[in-house]
């Protein structure tokens, strides 16, 4: 079937929203210039959608929450602002939305005011950066969404935390957009914690961000995707860094049967700054696609990114990290530094660091490696009496133990060693000494 | 507490020990010097059981039961301690989980109590203070970033928690200045007793000043072929091993 056909036959009328009709064209259009990803494909090339098309999971739009075993008492003790979407849909009733402080918004894109939609207008037709098949598939799909809008120097003192919880009695597609404004000096950390009923059927949920942040404005963003099972889960992050701004980013990845996230972050602004720091962990026959595209548009701006993944069983592991330095971005520094573990025989990883660099007066920096545990370090652990299975898992913790530390959350940090240590193995033999101490 | 017979050891196919013998009762210090390349390194892989180093031939008792059939976790807990010659830099792993997982496995298996949080971080200061390490390592990579001296007290820190029956030394002073040597000559004279043994791998004489072996053994070739008291060692320091090159065959 070529694609467009196939476009034609599989993707639903476009969805009548007035204000938002431009937006739904133009993706399409989209949709139908790059056609549906195939094997040679770039940015889907190791990444097969096939699970996508074969079900029914792009036919049936899920409606909402019509079942929910959610139960908030399951959730890290977070003392943060919850808002909590359950399949894609907010459930006003599920969150705090009374916590939010003076100078907050959190808007529904049909609610927004005049000058908010077109600012989410804009946002959606020009801020994807890493542009391909899905995400065009995305924008012919956004009826609505949600708009965070953070004023001037408001400083959020908690955690603003999204919860997004999937359930389903049947397979199902969901969509979610979501944009966040932050006005100049204005500072927040946003906790966006993917998890899923274990008895729920397969969804695909397919997500974007738009982060924006004004002159100094100050985010620190945990991605947490630690929803399993049969889940396939599609999302974009786009953020905008103007003078002096800065993002920090933590992304935790565990579980799913195909995950993707494209993690782009645009340095528009001298002086803005972001790390990313990734630990990304499949499993069995789990599959996560990592894509992360760091644009240095002027000079003087910064970048970090660490990304480290542990692959067991027969899990794949994909990551694709771009630098890009435009042609006045002089005095950019930016690193990349991709580090993998591979546990299995059978696990997979592919790896491409990229460096393209316009300006002639910067400092960069990228590598990656793929490896398996160090046996020296494995002689070391048992010369002291420590097992060799615990020696193992040990090592691989040691492997990722330093990236989750950066969460700078203690509450947070013992609840992702907690679900590590089970990813590790139910034997609490082996996973008693981790992070212990 | 250790008898070494006839033993044979070959890594990658290369053999390395050529018919060792050596027998160390509880109490005694054994000081093993040596040319480069005798095999002085590869003895101590061999006891405590490390990949790659394969016996061809011969037998070792330790405490009357055969180590060769033992694992490397299983000897240790047994209580044989190799204090290496290159600490592995393990960044992630911090010391504190790294020590605490160590006691646990050794007190589990010589059936006593797991110590609790409190009682096992007495333990942890007290012996780094010990070895003149700041508590400030306890917390981080085990080796990460230390220096040459740090990672060699950090192995007699370790020691010192394990208090193991028999400790190997393996050219634990290369690389110290004269007072981590004291520092390190401290910590083992600490645990001398009648019902522990050690044996130092050296190239120097002087560590032996600090630590006064009741036996030195010279190793070469892959054999012991001089056995002697302290004073052997001064015999070393001024004549070399040449002379003795005579007497391997």
């Amino acid at each position: 079937m070529s694609s467009a056909t196939w476009i034609n036959e599989q993707i639903p009328p476009e969805p009548k929203v007035d204000w938002l009709s431009t937006l739904h064209r133009e993706g399409l259009n989209q949709l139908t210039d790059f056609g549906w990803p195939n094997r040679k494909t770039e940015a889907w090339k190791y990444s097969p959608l096939t699970r996508v098309l074969k079900g029914s999971l792009l036919e049936t739009p899920n409606t909402g929450s019509e079942l929910s075993s959610f139960n908030a008492a399951n959730l890290p003790a977070v003392d943060g602002i919850r808002l909590v979407f359950v399949n894609g849909q907010f459930e006003s009733g599920l969150s705090d939305l009374e916590q939010l402080p003076a100078g907050v918004c959190w808007v529904r894109y049909s609610e927004a005011n005049q000058e908010q939609q077109a600012y989410i207008q804009a946002q959606l037709q020009s801020g994807v950066v890493a542009q391909h098949s899905l995400t065009a598939l995305h924008q012919t799909r956004v009826v609505d969404g949600w708009l965070l809008d953070v004023d001037e120097k408001v400083r959020i003192e908690k955690p603003v935390y999204w919860v997004h919880w999937a359930e389903a009695s049947e397979e199902s597609y969901s969509v979610l957009s979501r944009c966040v404004r932050l006005g100049k000096q204005s500072e927040m950390t946003l906790i966006e914690h993917q998890l899923s009923s274990e008895q729920s059927a397969a969804q695909f949920q397919h997500q974007s961000v738009h982060f924006d942040l004004a002159d100094s404005a100050r985010l620190r963003h945990q991605l947490l995707q630690l929803d399993g099972g049969d889940q396939v889960s599609v999302g974009s992050w786009n953020s905008r860094l103007a003078n002096h701004a800065y993002l920090e980013t933590f992304i935790m990845g565990l579980g799913g049967h195909l995950k993707r996230v494209d993690y782009s972050v645009c340095h528009q602004g001298e002086g803005a700054e972001s790390r990313l720091d990734a630990a990304i962990l499949p499993k069995d026959k789990q599959h996560f696609d990592l894509h992360t595209q760091f644009e240095h548009e002027v000079p003087h701006t910064q970048s970090q990114q660490v990304v480290r993944t542990i692959a067991d069983d027969q899990a794949k592991a994909v990551f694709n990290g771009r630098i890009h330095i435009h042609p006045q971005a002089q005095k950019t520094l930016a690193e990349l530094s991709n580090k993998n573990l591979l546990l299995s025989e059978q696990a997979e990883v592919y790896t491409k660091p990229e460096l393209e660099i316009y300006a002639d007066d910067v400092r960069c920096a990228h590598g990656a490696t793929v490896s398996q545990l160090d046996h020296q370090a494995l002689n070391y652990l048992r010369s002291r009496g420590i097992s060799k299975a615990e020696a193992e898992v040990m090592l691989s913790f040691g492997f990722i133990q330093t990236l989750i530390q950066r969460v700078d959350h203690d509450v947070l940090i013992h609840y992702l060693v907690e679900r590590l240590t089970s990813w590790f193995g139910a034997d609490q033999q082996l996973t008693q000494h981790l992070g212990s101490l | 507490m250790l008898a070494i017979e006839n033993l044979h050891a070959q890594v990658d196919e290369k053999t390395i020990l050529k018919g060792l013998n050596l027998n160390v009762k509880p109490g005694e210090v054994h000081a093993i010097m040596g040319p480069n390349g005798a095999g002085k390194s590869t003895l101590g892989n061999v006891l405590s059981g490390r990949d790659g180093y394969e016996v061809t031939e011969g037998k070792v008792l330790f405490d009357g039961h055969n180590l060769l059939d033992q694992d490397t976790e299983v000897r240790a807990r047994n209580g044989l301690f190799l204090a290496f010659q290159y600490p592995v830099e393990i960044p992630g792993v911090s010391n504190l989980e790294f020590l605490k997982a160590s006691v646990d496995a050794t007190r589990e298996h010589q059936g006593l109590e797991p110590l609790d949080a409190v009682q096992f971080l007495k333990l942890a200061r007290e012996k780094c203070k010990a070895v003149n390490l700041d508590q400030s390592f306890l917390k981080r990579g085990v080796n990460e970033g230390f220096s040459g001296g740090e990672k060699k007290r950090n192995e007699i820190m370790q020691m010192m928690m394990l208090e193991p029956k028999l400790a190997i030394l393996d050219e634990t002073d290369s690389g110290l200045d004269i007072d981590a040597l004291q520092v390190v000559a401290d910590g083992v004279n600490a645990l001398r007793s009648p019902d522990r043994s050690f044996i130092v791998v050296t190239h120097y004489q002087r560590l032996l000043d600090f630590i006064v072996p009741d036996y030195v053994h010279v190793l070469a070739d892959g054999k012991i072929v001089k056995s002697g008291d302290k004073s052997l060692a001064l015999e070393l320091e001024n004549k070399g091993y040449g002379w003795l090159q005579g007497q391997a065959s």
